[in-house]
């Protein structure tokens, strides 16, 4: 008789040694496709990572080479002497000027200090982003890519910024239409309100707004959607059914229709 | 006491026994060929194929079948010795033994043949072909020529055999019928007839689709290697039948035994 335990054994190994190239595959498999689903989130990462090295050997550069601000004011002269830049060129150089200045004297002394040289840095960012609006000034690169780098902070303030003033503006907006309103009585104004409150959560104001352009002009179709999804979104979900079948009654919208099922269901 | 399992292996124990012999579509279709071909005034009749391909059983099969209508002898054994291979042929012709001491003339052995021409028609089936030696199959040959022997010669087809028996027979061969290993289909119908032979049903529908495919796999549809399979399948179910019966299922035959039985038979190297 065979060893039977022996074999037993031999025919473990054997399954082992046929999953292994499986469990492999569906290994790499996985990665892959982890890969591909977070390829967005690498690449930014990459980019970031690429973009912080840069910024540290550009930054060593500047510490190594202190000097390049010199050479760099004698090349706006003969730029300034075309008949259209010398125009935008020349508050720009008057700045250089004034921060060549205040740089002179440091360099001249010799008793300059590491942190002197560290602190010298922001001064020099702040004319390179200047120097950065202007398209002429393109043979400067090493200012260029210093401006690059430490302009990646200060583009973010740039976003944020007309976020904040396109909020506002929305408000002013919002607060000229009222007033153009009470003058006006127009239904396309009140709509607008309606509109906008909805759009920033102000159910009850929306409401109120839809009730107006509905007396103002009873067949708008959207005033009248507006004043049920508010009134849904405030909670009153039996209000908002009945007026939107009162309404599904007069005209058969398919519109109504759909949003009356979405409350129904509760997907809305 | 018995394993329920150990008929099961005895089933598959290699035999050309013509009780044990199975009807297969491809193996009818040979025999058919084979019962032609001897009707034909055909001298050689080669039977080709790889070992385990059924040509023995074949053989056997026509031998049994065909022994009381025709003058059929059958040469189980190669006999590699010329004078006792000469010696078997007189006593068929003459259906007497040589005296001792004596030795057949070949030359009046064929004339022999050739006066017997239109009487007699002599069928001998030559099993395992490969073992005669070049000069005796020249002489069988020419006995063949007299057109009262016919030989069909079995031969295992090899790589290296197959170029030999294209060179000597090409010019002396009418007709070749060669054997295959069996399809999946084969292997099938082969393993459950023969169980069902021997009305082992449960064990028969013990095997499934999946099973066949893997022995089917490991055996290359080679019958014998088939044969041998299912023989250490059985043999390992008796031994887990006996010490540890909690390891098998009745009712369904396991991959991982028929895994372990190509182990053990070197099908799957480890």
């Amino acid at each position: 008789m065979y060893d039977v335990e022996g074999l037993e054994k031999e025919w473990k190994r054997y399954k082992s040694k046929q999953r292994t190239p499986w469990i492999v595959s569906a290994i790499l498999i996985i990665l892959i496709i982890i890969a591909i689903v977070f390829r967005a989130d690498f690449s930014a990462i990459l980019s970031k990572y690429s973009k912080d090295d840069n910024s540290s050997i550009k930054r060593e550069k500047i510490k190594q080479e202190s000097t390049p601000l010199k050479p760099y004011v004698p090349t706006m002269a003969p730029k300034s002497e075309s008949n259209h830049t010398v125009q935008k060129t020349a508050p720009l150089k008057s700045e250089s000027n004034q921060t060549v200045q205040k740089t002179a004297p440091l360099k001249s002394s010799e008793e300059v200090n590491q942190s002197a040289e560290k602190k010298k840095v922001p001064p020099m960012t702040i004319e390179v982003s200047d120097l950065e609006a202007e398209p002429v000034r393109e043979h400067k690169r090493k200012y260029l890519k210093i401006e690059v780098t430490d302009r990646y902070p200060a583009k973010k303030k740039q976003t944020e910024k007309p976020k904040k003033t396109t909020k506002k503006k929305k408000k002013q907006t919002i607060k000229s239409v009222e007033k153009n309103f009470s003058k006006s009585r127009s239904y396309y104004d009140s709509l607008y309100l309606a509109r906008a409150y909805y759009k920033k959560g102000n159910y009850p104001k929306a409401q109120k707004w839809a009730l107006v352009t509905n007396d103002l002009n009873s067949k708008l179709e959207e005033s009248w959607l507006i004043f049920a999804k508010s009134k849904a979104k405030l909670g009153e979900r039996r209000e908002a059914e009945q007026i939107l079948s009162a309404y599904i009654g007069k005209t058969n919208s398919t519109k109504a229709k759909a949003l009356l099922r979405k409350i129904k269901k509760g997907k809305f | 006491m018995e394993s329920r399992y150990n008929p099961a292996k005895n089933v598959f124990i290699d035999s050309i026994d013509v009780e044990d012999y199975i009807n297969l579509d491809s193996s009818l279709n040979a025999y058919d060929q084979l019962l032609h071909s001897i009707e034909k005034p055909l001298k050689m009749i080669l039977l080709f194929g790889r070992p385990g391909t059924g040509k023995s059983i074949l053989l056997n099969h026509l031998y049994q079948n065909q022994k009381e209508q025709k003058e059929l002898y059958y040469f189980e054994t190669p006999t590699t010795n010329e004078k006792e291979f000469f010696q078997k042929i007189f006593k068929i012709i003459t259906k007497k033994d040589l005296p001792p001491d004596s030795q057949v003339n070949f030359s009046t052995l064929v004339d022999y043949c050739r006066s017997l021409r239109g009487e007699r028609e002599i069928i001998v089936l030559l099993d395992e072909a490969q073992m005669y030696s070049q000069e005796m199959m020249e002489r069988i040959r020419l006995l063949s020529d007299t057109r009262s022997m016919k030989f069909v010669v079995s031969l295992h087809k090899t790589e290296n055999e197959d170029l030999i028996a294209k060179e000597h027979f090409q010019s002396r061969i009418w007709e070749v019928i060669e054997l295959t290993n069996g399809t999946q289909v084969d292997i099938q119908s082969y393993i459950h007839k023969k169980l069902l032979k021997k009305s082992l049903f449960e064990v028969a529908n013990a095997i499934k689709g999946s099973h066949i495919k893997l022995i089917h796999t490991l055996t290359k549809g080679n019958y014998r290697e088939a044969n041998k399979l299912l023989f250490t399948v059985f043999e390992l179910y008796e031994y887990y039948d006996r010490n540890d019966p909690s390891k098998i299922r009745y009712d369904q035959l396991s991959i991982k035994i028929i895994e372990m039985a190509g182990i053990k038979l070197g099908y799957i190297h480890v």
